[in-house]
């Protein structure tokens, strides 16, 4: 009977150890492959950034006014632009920092820093084209407003350079 | 060099060559070839639908939408693939997600033996409410 089942001279060669080499090596490549993939991180810096610079503009300027406690020495910015205290001045992941300039002079009035100093350093790099894995994502805005000085509306403007390098991670459950 | 019956008889890697002719036929070999490659398709499809990667999106996703929104605001967002694994993972729904008001992270996890955690920056408080049947899940800012 010539048949698959009997017949096996044809196919007798086919398969070796080497097949399961190559098995293996295939295999492996996949399992790999697909880990790395779906093991990609998503990168929200930059997002986190820009929500944290949008926050922080429509806190302190309001209808084209500047928010007439803002150049008062005393000023907290957490707690006026409902930021967590402690996750914006400590040193883990953000960086915040606040120009105000007269129109009229170009002069700088207040500066406000908070959070990871280095970072600003760090956005101006990316800025200039430096690449870097751990740089934060960095977002910059510049706005005009108003503001009552005695009786007269003068005119400014505001820098906001804010940014985050804040990944997430995984947890595992004790 | 081993002596049998007065015959010099080589034998290793390189001189004994006739373990090569152990047949398996082409039967056999398409049997493993269809084992070996489904297990890879299986593998493949459980990582894409796996929890890993929605675990870390949903944890950003509520994370900035925390962030973004102001007092007062309710947010509705699609959750069905959360349900979908939890409930193949058998997990319990209400332990999908975590906000923990107080150290500012949101914990999603979608099966058990962990998860993802996010940080998020705003001091507003953030509640949250299974529409389990709307395949969605309320936030409620504070």
């Amino acid at each position: 009977m010539e048949n698959i089942f009997k017949n096996k001279f044809g196919g007798e060669k086919l398969l070796s150890i080497w097949w399961f080499f190559v098995f293996a090596i295939v295999g492996t490549g996949i399992v790999v492959g697909v880990l790395i993939f779906y093991s990609a991180s998503f990168d929200t810096r930059e997002k986190q950034a820009d929500i944290l610079s949008d926050k922080i503009s429509d806190c302190l300027v309001k209808d084209g006014f500047l928010n007439s406690d803002v150049l008062v020495e005393s000023f907290n910015i957490s707690e006026k632009c409902s930021l967590d205290n402690g996750v914006i001045n400590k040193d883990i992941g953000f960086y915040l920092g606040i120009q105000f300039f007269n129109s009229e002079s170009k002069e700088l009035r207040k500066t406000i820093e908070n959070g990871v100093l280095d970072y600003a350093k760090e956005c101006k790099f990316q800025e200039e084209g430096v690449k870097g894995k751990s740089f934060p994502g960095c977002s910059r805005k510049e706005m005009g407003f108003s503001y009552f000085d005695g009786d007269l509306i003068k005119t400014g403007s505001l820098k906001i350079l804010s940014a985050s390098n804040l990944q997430g991670e995984r947890i595992t459950n004790a | 060099m081993i002596k049998e019956k007065g015959i010099e008889v080589r034998r290793g890697l390189f001189f004994n060559k006739r373990g090569e002719d152990v047949v398996i036929s082409p039967v056999v070999f398409l049997i493993i070839s269809i084992i070996v490659f489904s297990a890879l398709l299986g593998f493949v499809y459980r990582s894409s639908s796996g929890a890993l990667i929605y675990e870390q999106a949903y944890a950003k996703e509520i994370g900035l939408l925390i962030d973004k929104a102001k007092p007062g605001t309710e947010i509705y967002f699609n959750f069905d693939k959360g349900y979908e694994i939890a409930k193949k993972n058998n997990f319990p729904v209400p332990n999908t997600i975590i906000i923990d008001n107080e150290n500012n992270i949101v914990k999603v996890s979608l099966a058990s033996g962990g998860g993802y955690s996010y940080k998020f920056f705003s001091k507003n408080n953030a509640d949250k409410d299974f529409k389990e049947v709307d395949n969605q899940i309320l936030l409620i800012i504070k």
